[in-house]
């Protein structure tokens, strides 16, 4: 690998320990995976649950990171304290990896202020001020956000491990694999829509629609061809993130809404696709029926914001709550940003929402949500997107059903305790 | 016997192989604590602490690393990890917990290793050597005899 003689003096210990064991990281695997040089990193996202020796043994001698780096969504301790889970709990601990520990969390916070690392604390740092621009490079944990970067805002973010994503917040830099080099932006499996009326498309279609496009693509880069060229970013957020779910999709060019794909052809570089799907009516109604694994109406939790919410979608909830109350055998758990909250509070949208029984998890992972882990009474679980639909049934190992549906369906749901037929 | 490959990871580790079939990952086939395969897994009752693990692929989680870091940390980590073609995940759990690893060999090693088998790694030079205990061999045999009637 040719290294500069800044990024030598790096390797070579000059800049302290902790930048020498990530730099020694990061060339390591550039050099494995055949990457020419390193490419500077615009901005990290890192894992907030990053064990303290761990950390301490990266940012050895280092005063504060080297780029903008913020933290992806955690278990928040008052939170889970507030939702009846007690703490410390070791019941989704794996090792000291996932902890709801207050003491843990309350030092992992000091460390992140003294190194200069934002606790941001979400998976969504582009609905909070953190928006990538067309060709910048982050080093980010999230395979749902990782796709949106790629696809939606044309930045790069490759798939890795989250040792490599800290070793890039400590010394600024990636080695140029993957998506960061050009050939392999490229599609190799096109996907067009056959009959599907766009014009009535509805939010959780949309997600079917990605729940298709993850399953047919699986590793490969994608290019969604015959989608209306005016999605919202709502839409994009529906239909991208499951290809990270039943796939391991990074990139999608979603042709005219990409920013690199003006066409099918510049996508794949003028070569043919290896494998070209259609998805049709059918395809969307059986991945629905896949996703909809309950049968019993009664509800007993319902999960928004996986990832999560933007603010219209908490002023919708809003709006469907005002004057109601969710109804008494249902929780509703809404998962937020920080700032998010904030301004939802400042609206008042918040008060309508707390009011009506409604419970936001601020600052933590919705879909692995201890509460559906740890709580043996929930049978069936409703939620607006796909990533709790496809993983609350595995994470309590079967006992927890799903509806899935729009977020209107779910708030419904909500509010008469059953399901909508 | 003895296979070259490519140097993931460099080190030196000498130790009974453990095989698995299928692409491995850190976060959710074996205990963190312990190395132990989870149970319900299909090696559920063997470890990886103290192996060498030999597996096709990597697949799955990103919190990888940090699991194998904190396997190795407590000493219940693989030995060594062979496998058939890394990912850049796995291979990331290896450079960062330290562990020596290689891949890419001449023959493919899932075809000529068995669990049991010996394995003497030298991951910086990319070449493994396979002794095969001579109890491990009997037993194969019989079972292959075993097959035949």
């Amino acid at each position: 690998m040719q290294l500069t003689d800044q990024q030598k003096r790096m390797f070579e210990g000059e800049y302290g320990r902790g930048v020498q064991r990530a730099m020694s990281l990061l060339v390591k695997l550039g050099e494995v995976f055949g990457a020419e040089r390193m490419v500077s990193v615009d901005r990290a996202h890192i894992l907030a649950d990053m064990p303290a020796d761990f950390m301490a043994e990266m940012t050895e001698g280092l005063d504060k990171v080297t780029v903008l780096t913020t933290t992806h969504a955690s278990f928040n301790p008052s939170e889970m304290q507030k939702l009846g889970i007690p703490t410390p709990s070791g019941n989704i601990d794996i090792g000291d990896l996932l902890t709801i520990d207050p003491e843990v969390y309350a030092r992992r916070y000091l460390v992140f202020k003294r190194l200069g690392i934002l606790p941001t604390f979400t998976c969504t740092p582009y609905l909070i001020g953190f928006i990538p621009r067309r060709g910048e490079v982050l080093s980010m944990i999230g395979s749902l956000g990782q796709i949106l970067v790629n696809s939606v805002f044309g930045a790069t973010s490759n798939r890795e491990g989250i040792s490599a994503i800290l070793a890039s917040a400590v010394t600024g830099l990636t080695p140029q694999l993957n998506l960061l080099e050009e050939e392999k932006r490229l599609a190799t499996v096109l996907v067009e829509p056959e009959d599907l009326d766009f014009a009535r498309f509805t939010s959780s279609e949309y997600g079917a629609l990605g729940y298709c496009v993850g399953e047919i693509a699986g590793t490969s880069n994608v290019v969604l061809n015959g989608m209306p060229s005016k999605l919202s970013f709502d839409q994009c957020r529906r239909l991208l993130p499951p290809m990270a779910i039943t796939g391991a999709v990074a990139m999608c060019h979603i042709v005219g809404v990409t920013p690199e794909a003006p066409s099918p052809s510049v996508t794949m570089g003028g070569i043919r696709p290896k494998k070209t799907f259609k998805i049709g009516k059918q395809q969307i109604g059986h991945a629905l029926e896949r996703l909809n694994t309950a049968e019993q109406d009664q509800v007993d939790l319902v999960v928004i914001g996986c990832p999560h919410c933007t603010i219209e979608q908490i002023q919708t909830i809003a709006f469907m709550l005002a004057g109601k109350s969710v109804h008494a055998n249902v929780r509703l758990l809404i998962g937020i940003a920080q700032p998010i909250y904030a301004l939802a509070k400042m609206v008042g949208f918040v008060d309508t929402i707390e009011g009506a029984g409604g419970l936001f998890t601020s600052s933590c992972v919705s879909a692995l949500n201890p509460v559906v882990a740890l709580d043996d009474s929930i049978r069936v679980a409703v939620t607006d997107t796909v990533g709790p639909a496809y993983r609350l049934p595995q994470l309590s190992k079967g006992r927890t059903k799903v509806f899935f549906g729009d977020t209107e369906d779910c708030i419904m749901a909500a509010v008469k305790g059953k399901w909508r037929r | 016997m003895i296979l070259k490959g490519r140097s993931i990871n460099g080190g030196q580790a000498e130790g009974k192989a453990i095989v698995w079939k299928n692409a491995f990952s850190f976060l959710g086939e074996v205990d963190p604590q312990t190395g132990d395969f989870v149970e319900g897994h299909e090696l559920s009752g063997n470890s990886i602490a103290g192996r060498i693990l030999v597996f096709p692929t990597g697949r799955g989680s990103t919190a990888g690393p940090i699991i194998a870091w904190r396997l190795m940390k407590v000493g219940k980590g693989p030995k060594a990890m062979i496998c058939q073609e890394a990912e850049p995940v796995i291979a990331l759990d290896a450079i960062t917990a330290g562990v020596p690893m290689v891949d890419r060999f001449n023959e493919d090693p899932l075809e000529v290793m068995k669990t049991g088998d010996w394995v003497k790694v030298n991951a910086t030079d990319g070449v493994i050597e396979i002794k095969r205990p001579e109890g491990l061999r009997r037993h194969q045999a019989e079972k292959r005899k075993g097959h035949a009637k």
